[in-house]
């Protein structure tokens, strides 16, 4: 089980950590950092669970993980930036998550795989999903109360043992590495990482977020399969635009832009 | 309508390819045109609907061939009267009624809500931002259908006073 000490004692963060809630079993931690954030937690307080019994992903879709394996981490965030501005955190958190990995990857010695981003936010190696990230915010007279930041890494769990009926191919950690790591010190050192590159960006406009993002997209020119609410449409990825939105051209030429859907390869 | 929201429309037209766009709101007319009006589109919409001219999935001309653009116009004049508190959507993305297909809608029409009860989710880059009502009241008219693109400013909800 997951021992806050050993996280507290790797943490360098000033802010982010500083309030810590480590569950062995929670419902989700997103609706347990919301609740929190509603309550007034302040920035940065961050909520850490062995096991969910109700994870999810965009659109409620279940997420998987056993007891004790992975990193289900959520992350409240006070945005103070307009709103049209924030929504490229999404896009963001994912750059921070790859950076993070690639340096602890370097610093214990593993042969780095080259971690990617499928729009707008999961990050695979290959064609398969190591980690996801959901986050939720509240907005209030066109101004953003709070945001929570879920993070879901596979991590000691071989992705043979994950969800069998997942629809995409997935990996963790362990596959990566044949190894078992230590999600205590995993979890200080991307809490770190997520503190210094977050109150960059808020101090920067969120300015070189995409361009930064874009170093770790693969997709361009690749054909790709667009879910939306209201249809699927199999399309040409383009490009992503200054705003982080997806600019995919359709069978019959036409270009145009997604804010919101599921990809597929 | 300010000064501030017509350089916002005559911005979004000279970025566009619709060739005109007439607003009728409170009695009063607007016409913002970029081309002779004999070879023009004109996209007729009325104040509350007006956001709907630019969809969520906008096409981009290529090779300097514009086409129209649909818009669904509707004038739902009675609707911007004083008795209603309009929530408008604070970014531009997809609205939805519900936090999951499976889930029951936030709000029905006709439900008394509370200042701060989340109304709707607006959606952008996996972004889920739940929207909180500025308002107590019930809610008279939902504007925009679930999981379809809203607009910046774009009134979600009729709230009666």
């Amino acid at each position: 089980m997951l021992d806050k000490k050993r996280i507290e004692k790797y943490l360098k963060a000033s802010i982010f950590g500083e309030y810590l809630y480590v569950f062995d079993e929670i419902e989700s931690t997103n609706d347990h950092a919301k609740k929190l954030a509603a309550e007034g937690a302040p920035e940065g307080t961050v909520v850490l669970a062995d096991y969910q019994k109700a994870g999810r992903g965009r659109q409620g879709r279940r997420w998987s993980s056993a007891a004790g394996k992975n990193i289900l981490m959520s992350v409240i965030l006070r945005p103070q930036l307009q709103v049209e501005t924030v929504q490229r955190i999404t896009l963001a958190t994912a750059d921070i998550l790859i950076q993070s990995l690639e340096k602890y990857f370097e610093k214990e010695r593993y042969k780095s795989p080259e971690f990617v981003v499928k729009w707008p936010n999961d990050i695979l190696v290959g064609p398969e999903k190591l980690a996801g990230i959901l986050t939720e915010s509240s907005i209030r007279d066109k101004r953003i109360e709070y945001a929570v930041v879920g993070l879901g890494i596979n991590v000691n769990q071989p992705a043979e043992e994950l969800r069998k009926d997942v629809e995409e191919p997935l990996t963790s950690l362990c596959d990566l590495t044949q190894c078992e790591h230590d999600r205590e010190k995993l979890i200080a050192r991307l809490l770190n990482d997520l503190e210094d590159h977050y109150y960059y960006i808020e101090r920067t406009n969120y300015d070189s977020v995409i361009e930064d993002w874009k170093k770790h997209c693969h997709q361009f020119g690749n054909e790709i399969i667009i879910e939306t609410a209201v249809g699927i449409e199999e399309a040409k990825f383009r490009d992503v635009n200054a705003k982080g939105l997806l600019v995919y051209e359709c069978p019959d030429g036409t270009v145009k832009e997604l804010i919101a859907g599921r990809v597929r390869r | 309508m300010d000064l501030k929201e017509i350089r916002q429309l005559i911005k979004m037209l000279e970025n566009s390819n619709i060739g005109e766009i007439e607003i009728l709101e409170e009695g009063r007319k607007l016409r913002i045109s970029k081309n002779s009006r004999h070879n023009s589109e004109t996209v007729l919409v009325s104040g509350p609907q007006m956001a709907a001219a630019l969809p969520q999935a906008v096409p981009v001309p290529q090779n300097g061939s514009p086409e129209p653009v649909a818009v669904p116009a509707a004038a739902e004049a009675e609707d911007s009267s004083a008795n209603y508190q309009e929530v408008r959507s604070p970014m531009v993305g997809t609205f939805y009624r519900a936090p999951s297909p499976e889930s029951e809608p936030y709000v029905e029409v006709g439900q008394t809500v509370e200042v701060g009860q989340t109304l709707c989710i607006v959606e952008a880059m996996k972004l889920m931002n739940e929207i909180q009502s500025d308002y107590s009241g019930k809610i008279a008219k939902i504007m925009v259908e679930n999981a379809q693109p809203v607009e910046y400013n774009q009134v979600l909800f009729l709230i009666e006073k």
